[in-house]
């Protein structure tokens, strides 16, 4: 935590120095502000206090060892693959935001569309490593309450082989959820609230 | 005296009728779908770990805003009080908080149920629940006008140090271990708010000629990412939850009415102090849940049972933050800055539907705060209906994968934020506070201050501006006003007590000095009683039990005796918080030893506290 404390501090330190910045900066409006009320003031009190509060977490930092940043240990490989996973969330996220309302070859990406394909893609990679496990139980869960539909959904995919099996199962039920709800976001938003989708 | 007394009698009898017509307001039948919708959806988001009552509440904002006012707030306050109730299923059965206002819950109700009692501490978890709300509806019907009409005294400089002293005191109870980091929270939210046109000449202020950044930083936005993205990243960060099935019959859910009884000091006690930690800025219902626990656990006879399964422990929890919920809204109703994080929401909420909270509520809106108390009744008893009811139905909702629910969630997140002014800039507010709110809450900042600084900010800017233009740049106009100085010791206070060595030396003062303030109360009235009881004893020819009086004299000495021993407890304990201090520095500078000052003696123990024998 010291290390983090320190980084922290860098950065807090300069989000004071632009707060500082603007608040000396702004401008008076030629003399038609009245005195005390410029509007530079509370972003340059603002900015001294967070500056006062950085140091202090600096130095204790620094106290404390915080600014060797070499050698960072404790990072395990569950820590690892926690880190990756909340990064791909994060791009993900990012990345499905980006691409709402945006233009392709002259055709407007459909929300409807995009939605489906971000929480698809979302369950099959989440899961996709526990499919064998997960898929199987749902599986028999689902034959155990329509036996009718799980037998016919079984004849039809009979090509599929019984390793691939999971992994088919996972995508069909994630399609099925992922539709399902871009559907009912989508009409609920749109017909309901008059919301003009991205 | 009696007079005091008709007075409070005519007040309550009032109240209650302005409650009575307010129940007019929702006679139709809608009322009961927004209810049960509203309740339902609350408690299913509180069950689910990693969906908290702020998010809720901010996603079902942007579901409502195209409702009739009643309707929407009448939803959000089901959907506070459910989601705070059903996050004690989660702390039950998995040991997982469902809502950070449940992390208390988790200490006794998880070993309850490893004893095989899931389902009667579900019950005691719904009993607590269902009085906290009550107890705090009840002080909201009560406080909250008063308030109201005490806040009008208010102006700019009240405003500015009121904003302060939120600000640090939020910060320095969500993060107990570190204030610092509490308090930069709570600033760097004062910054955000500093973006867009200022209100007083409408001049650009870190918009770095983006327009859309004129209107600045929309408050659901940023608290569906603060609270909705920064949670998805934070649930598919952290280790899978390991699911608990349980085995609960509806029957042993349905609370017991003999523990109401039993430990009706505990609920009251805790239905108490969740309220005042409620209305204490940006504090809210997790805090509410520790601070009643610790006080019941202090005041129980079975200590030894808490963290092992105590009923008294899950109760005290489970009524501290449901009765920080009406709480924490009490200020958002009188002085417009939100009692919690969830709080912050419905006050952007009832913004939005053209409400202006505040001190001139009970002059524009007179009926609206008993309308809020009548939406926290329904909700307080659908939660108790749907609580018992639907048991196995959340036992299943608790299986849902992360991976399933998460995209949803995110999903809802970027449609909420965009649906309010369907601009997309909204959405990136969002994704940005998402991952900052992540990065921050890794790092152990809370979030509660962040929000509550982004509300306050205005209100700072303006008061803070305000105040320096009327009294032109005076400083010392502040020390003119009662109220402004009483707030400015406040935060004074809040900042030394947060100082290791400074509260070290003067909490232990403080505490005797509050508990001999109680004592001199209580002394008092012990002493009239006494005297009472041993005129009429000494008249009769009987003996007193406090001391034998055997004549009208020999009761009044006694009487001044007690008088005399309290307010000697009094004086020692105010002297060791006021003048040992002095006393101390005195003896540091002189270098004289301890006799002097009673502190200066190593083998002293510390401030007597009042009643205690030395």
């Amino acid at each position: 935590m010291p290390r983090a404390d320190f980084l922290t501090g860098l950065v807090l330190l300069a989000v004071s120095a632009l707060l500082i910045g603007e608040g000396l900066t702004l401008p008076g409006a030629g003399g038609l502000i009245m005195k005390g009320g410029e509007p530079g003031r509370v972003p340059l009190f603002l900015g001294l206090v967070i500056a006062a509060m950085a140091i202090v977490l600096v130095v204790r930092a620094i106290l404390q060892n915080g600014h060797r940043l070499r050698g960072i240990e404790g990072f395990d490989n569950e820590r690892k693959r926690a880190f990756g996973r909340a990064l791909a969330v994060a791009a993900g996220g990012t990345l499905y935001v980006g691409l709402l309302g945006r233009n392709f070859s002259g055709a407007d990406l459909d929300y409807a569309l995009l939605t489906f394909g971000f929480i698809f893609t979302f369950i099959v990679i989440g899961e996709w490593k526990l499919a064998p496990e997960i898929a199987g139980r749902r599986w028999q869960a689902f034959d155990r309450r329509a036996p009718a539909t799980a037998a016919w959904i079984a004849e039809k995919l009979s090509f599929v082989t019984r390793a691939r099996a999971p992994h088919v199962w996972l995508c069909i039920t994630a399609a099925f959820q992922a539709a399902f709800l871009a559907i009912v976001v989508a009409y609920v938003f749109e017909k309901q609230f008059f919301v003009q989708l991205p | 005296m009696l007079a005091i007394l008709q007075d409070i009698v005519d007040y309550l009898i009032q109240t209650a009728g302005y409650v009575v017509l307010a129940f007019g307001k929702f006679n139709s039948l809608d009322v009961i779908a927004y209810v049960i919708g509203g309740t339902l959806l609350g408690i299913v988001i509180g069950v689910l770990p990693g969906l908290t009552a702020t998010m809720g509440l901010a996603l079902l904002t942007t579901l409502t805003y195209k409702l009739d006012p009643n309707a929407a707030l009448l939803s959000l306050m089901c959907l506070y009080v459910g989601a705070i109730y059903g996050g004690s299923r989660t702390a039950i059965l998995l040991n997982i908080p469902g809502t950070p206002a449940n992390a208390a819950t988790t200490l006794d109700g998880y070993p309850l149920a490893r004893m095989g009692r899931a389902g009667p501490a579900m019950g005691t978890a719904t009993t607590g629940s269902f009085l906290g709300t009550i107890i705090g509806m009840v002080f909201l019907a009560t406080i909250a006008p008063k308030l109201a009409d005490y806040a009008l005294e208010f102006q700019t400089h009240e405003f500015l140090w009121l904003a302060i002293f939120g600000v640090l005191i939020a910060g320095q109870l969500t993060a107990m271990e570190d204030p610092i980091k509490g308090w930069i929270a709570g600033f760097l939210g004062l910054a955000v708010a500093m973006i867009g046109q200022e209100g007083l000449y409408m001049t650009d202020r870190f918009t770095f000629g983006f327009t859309e950044m004129q209107g600045g930083i929309g408050l659901i936005p940023a608290m569906v990412g603060a609270f909705g993205f920064s949670e998805v990243i934070a649930v598919m960060y952290n280790r899978r939850a390991e699911i608990v099935r349980a085995k609960v019959k509806l029957l042993d859910v349905i609370p017991d009415p003999r523990e109401i009884t039993r430990y009706w000091r505990t609920i009251g006690r805790s239905g108490v102090i969740g309220t005042i930690i409620g209305i204490i800025p940006g504090v809210g219902e997790d805090i509410g849940a520790w601070v009643s626990y610790a006080a019941a656990r202090r005041a129980s006879k079975e200590k030894e049972k808490f963290g092992k399964g105590s009923v008294e422990g899950l109760m005290a929890a489970e009524t501290g933050n449901n009765a920080a919920a009406p709480g924490a809204v009490i200020p958002v109703l009188t002085l417009g800055i939100p009692g919690s994080a969830p709080a912050a929401v419905v006050l952007a909420a009832m913004v939005l539907h053209g409400v202006r909270p505040g001190p001139m509520i009970m002059i524009e809106s007179p009926t609206f705060v008993y309308e809020v108390v009548v939406m926290f009744f329904f909700a307080a008893i659908a939660m108790l209906v749907l609580g018992i009811l639907l048991t196995p139905l959340l036992l299943k909702v608790l299986s849902i994968p992360r991976e399933r629910l998460m995209p949803a969630v995110f999903v809802l997140c970027v449609i909420g934020a965009y649906a309010i002014q369907q601009r997309m800039f909204d959405v990136w507010v969002m994704v940005v506070f998402g991952i900052i709110g992540f990065v921050l809450r890794e790092m152990k900042y809370p979030m509660a201050p962040l929000v509550l600084g982004i509300v306050l900010g205005d209100i700072f800017d303006k008061s803070f501006r305000r105040s320096w233009v009327i009294h032109d740049g005076d400083f010392l106009f502040y020390f003119g006003r009662p109220i402004s100085v009483i707030l400015m010791l406040m935060c004074v206070a809040t900042i030394v007590m947060s100082i290791g060595p400074c509260r070290r030396y003067i909490g232990p003062r403080i505490q005797a000095a509050m508990s001999a303030s109680i004592g001199l109360v209580t002394g008092f009235a012990r002493a009239h009683f006494v005297l009472i009881v041993m005129l009429v004893a000494s008249l009769r020819g009987g003996k007193a039990s406090e001391r034998t009086a055997e004549s009208p004299a020999g009761a009044i000495s006694a009487y001044f005796g007690i008088l005399a021993d309290t307010i000697l407890a009094f004086v020692r304990a105010y002297y060791g918080l006021l003048l040992a201090p002095f006393v101390e520095l005195a003896r540091l500078a002189t270098g004289t030893n301890g006799s002097i000052s009673p502190s200066a003696d190593r083998s002293d123990p510390g401030p007597a506290r009042y009643g205690e024998d030395r």
